[in-house]
């Protein structure tokens, strides 16, 4: 087989992994070295789903020994199954790279023989990108479950960010869907990713210490800085010799500077599938909240199932489905809008939704739906209400508030104003006050506001019954 | 009608609101000396350009308004909007009258335009990092020599060479912006912008066709079908950067 099928079959095999974020770490591009790292991402193309293209996302291999029932590469579907060579994987990646087609690579694999062999093929290549080619651009790798603590450190020395799927929301439904993992073999790596990321976080912090405390005492530049370190003993593969620690675990940025090499510095991410599996909005939210705070995610993914292949425990179990057995796309983004309500606005599950409402709305996005709920904390007036408040009116968000605490400072804000500094008003007009006047022509009632926030909404789609089975299921949590 | 005349450089520019200032009046435009059609209600001021005038106006926008708006005029001198430089002056007129807190009274008709005009060049300054494509071409170097067309809307070639150069300092490489007639040229990290009216591209390796073809299979193969939605890649991706993209050839 030769590289162009190989990279159609594990592409087509990596596709229904959300992630494909290049963010999360900056680091400078280097003299002599390919590529850099920028915290926002950059993104490279957009495939004709519209989603964003900014990694390669490809399978080191898709010989997967498991059988997961929500898995295009379980083992018992019938299809072509192939692996990339290290180095064949690494010339790629290179290649691409170099003529602006990505970011950087997003690696993931089937578990070929077991959990150790597979993950152990993905640090060959990985080694050879970093440390052959000297490759300064970002990595994402995916840990499979089970894999041993000394594979799983290495691999971490070389990417920017490492990531275990939990794949399911709670531990019924992974025993139930993918019987060769459970939840320990889940967590067990995760705290393990969590632990080193603060521990190189740690020796980076005194290692930076250290070296200003010598700058100090010797008045050291940071060229001859850097002399001294080439002195003290390094690994052998090393172009300069720094303080690395050893072959795999170091990556040639970070060995130029002499700094101890870091532990997947753009943090921990992971992914759950939506639908595939009975639990509501609530429960799933309340998971991801347990694995932001226990895990330091820096993100949870939501894939919305989408079937492969016929398989009937899939079928059975997804209430909330559309006909065909897939999952519609807008309970991914109402999960994914309550996600950043979570991260970036001091919101808490408990204020979105109840066990008693446990789904989020697929006509009112979780703000206004939390809004409508709460009116009476509105209508709030846009010229006094602190930061605080105003981000937690629908249509302001961190950015918007933020401007309008600093044009007010110029003068009171009318509606007029506020459409210039580009707020939603279609949103924010129900919920505000400026100059003290009401928006003309609006009625401050909960009948109104919601017809007004959904009449575009329920436009846009038929609105067919989403909420079929809502069958109080039983509270399936993980922790 | 009073018009100052500048060489159509932003050091040009910046000296003729050094000259507003020091002569005390208000310019009714600002407009590039080549291609001016002089009309009779008309007085022509042509402005010259002093490195000691442009860099302390320059140094007053430092020291006054902060990098951030020194960014923000850089990046707007890149716009193609023909009335960019009364934008500019008007602007620096409100910030060094009223210092910082005018640069945020966002809704100001004075301060509006540029806000929008800044967003509107950063979001192609964004595409251009995105979307320029770089191919081999036959050349003797063992490094590769490698090289970019692209067709921005402003003319942000100067706001992406440093991103490039950085990234890609171990490959000499050529971004030709074919709208404003442009080339930046890059070798170890450093770079420098000329001018390129007529130029002949070079010859693209056979190579690199193979990668193409490489880089529009896994575009393809990584597309979910069940999810095809076209508004929504051609909001990202918007059709007339596509020329340029090879996984957007049929």
């Amino acid at each position: 087989m030769n590289t162009e099928q190989k990279l159609e079959i594990l592409t087509g095999a990596a596709k229904y992994d959300a992630a494909c974020t290049s963010s999360g770490v900056n680091r400078s591009a280097l003299p002599g070295l390919l590529g850099n790292a920028c915290s926002g991402g950059i993104c490279h193309s957009f495939s004709a789903d519209g989603r964003c293209i900014a990694l390669l996302k490809v399978l080191m291999s898709n010989d997967c020994t498991y059988n997961c029932a929500y898995c295009t590469n379980r083992i018992s579907k019938d299809q072509p199954r192939t692996s990339f060579e290290p180095r064949e994987l690494a010339d790629l990646v290179i290649e691409f790279y170099r003529r602006n087609y990505i970011e950087g690579l997003f690696l993931s694999s089937g578990v070929v023989v077991n959990p150790d062999y597979a993950t152990a093929r993905m640090v060959a290549a990985l080694s050879i990108l970093r440390n052959d080619y000297g490759f300064n651009g970002y990595i994402h790798a995916k840990g499979i479950p089970g894999t041993s603590p000394e594979i799983v450190s290495q691999l971490g020395h070389l990417v920017d960010r490492l990531s275990i799927n939990i794949e399911l929301p709670s531990s019924t439904s992974l025993n139930q869907l993918a019987p060769d993992k459970n939840p320990s073999s889940i967590f067990a790596p995760m705290s393990q990713i969590r632990d080193s990321i603060g521990e190189s976080r740690q020796n980076l912090l005194e290692w930076k210490n250290r070296r200003e405390s010598r700058k100090d005492s010797l008045s050291l530049s940071r060229k001859d800085d850097s002399l001294a370190l080439k002195l003290a003993a390094g690994c052998s593969t090393c172009e300069v010799q720094g303080t690395c620690t050893g072959l795999d675990d170091c990556m040639p940025a970070q060995r130029k500077l002499g700094r101890p090499s870091r532990f997947a510095p753009a943090g921990q991410a992971t992914q759950m599938i939506i639908g595939a599996s009975p639990e509501n909005d609530y429960q799933i939210l309340k998971t991801s909240a347990n694995l932001y705070a226990q895990f330091n995610m820096k993100r949870v993914f939501y894939s919305a199932y989408v079937p492969v292949g016929d398989n009937q425990i899939i079928q059975r179990n997804s209430s909330l489905a559309e006909s065909d057995g897939s999952v519609p796309l807008v309970r991914e983004h109402r999960l994914y809008q309550s996600d950043w309500l979570l991260r970036f606005y001091n919101f808490s599950v408990d204020e979105l939704l109840s066990p008693e409402a446990p789904h989020l709305d697929p006509l009112l996005d979780p703000k206004c739906l939390w809004a409508l709920r709460n009116l009476d904390r509105f209508p709030l007036e846009v010229n006094r209400a602190s930061a605080d408040e105003l981000i937690r009116v629908p249509g302001i968000g961190p950015t918007g508030a933020q401007k309008i605490v600093r044009a007010r400072r110029s003068g009171a804000l009318d509606f007029d104003a506020l459409a210039a500094l580009r707020i939603v008003l279609k949103r924010a007009q129900w919920f505000i006050t400026a100059k003290g006047k009401y928006r003309d022509g609006l009625k401050f009632e909960h009948q109104a506001i919601y017809q007004g926030l959904t009449s575009d909404e329920a436009r846009k789609r038929s609105f067919r019954e989403v909420r079929k089975l809502e069958q109080a299921s039983k509270q399936l949590v993980l922790f | 009608m009073l018009i100052y005349t500048y060489d159509n450089s932003l050091e040009g520019l910046l000296c003729c609101i050094f000259e507003a200032y020091t002569r005390k009046e208000q310019p009714d435009n600002i407009a590039c000396e080549q291609g001016l059609q002089y009309q009779l209600e008309q007085v022509l001021y042509p402005v010259v350009t002093t490195d000691e005038h442009w860099q302390r106006v320059r140094n007053g926008i430092h020291k006054k308004l902060g990098r951030l708006a020194w960014q923000k005029i850089r990046a707007c001198y890149c716009a193609t909007d023909a009335d960019k430089e009364m934008l500019i002056y008007r602007y620096l007129r409100q910030g060094f009258a009223r210092g910082r807190v005018a640069l945020d009274d966002i809704s100001h008709p004075d301060i509006l335009p540029i806000e929008e005009l800044y967003r509107s060049v950063g979001m192609e300054q964004q595409r251009m990092i995105m979307f320029a494509r770089f191919a081999k071409i036959e050349s003797g170097d063992p490094r590769g020599i490698y090289c970019a067309t692209i067709n921005p809307k402003h003319s942000v070639l100067p706001l992406v060479m440093d991103h490039f150069s950085a990234r890609f300092n171990v490959q000499p490489f050529v971004v030709y912006d074919e709208v404003h007639q442009l080339a930046g040229l890059s070798e170890n990290g450093q770079w420098i912008l000329s001018s390129a009216e007529d130029i002949q591209l070079p010859k693209i390796s056979s190579d690199d066709e193979e990668y193409q073809n490489l880089w529009k299979s896994f575009y393809d193969a990584v597309c979910i079908p069940e999810r095809i939605n076209e508004k929504r890649r051609q909001a990202f991706m918007p059709k007339r950067l596509w020329k340029h993209l090879p996984e957007m050839r049929p």
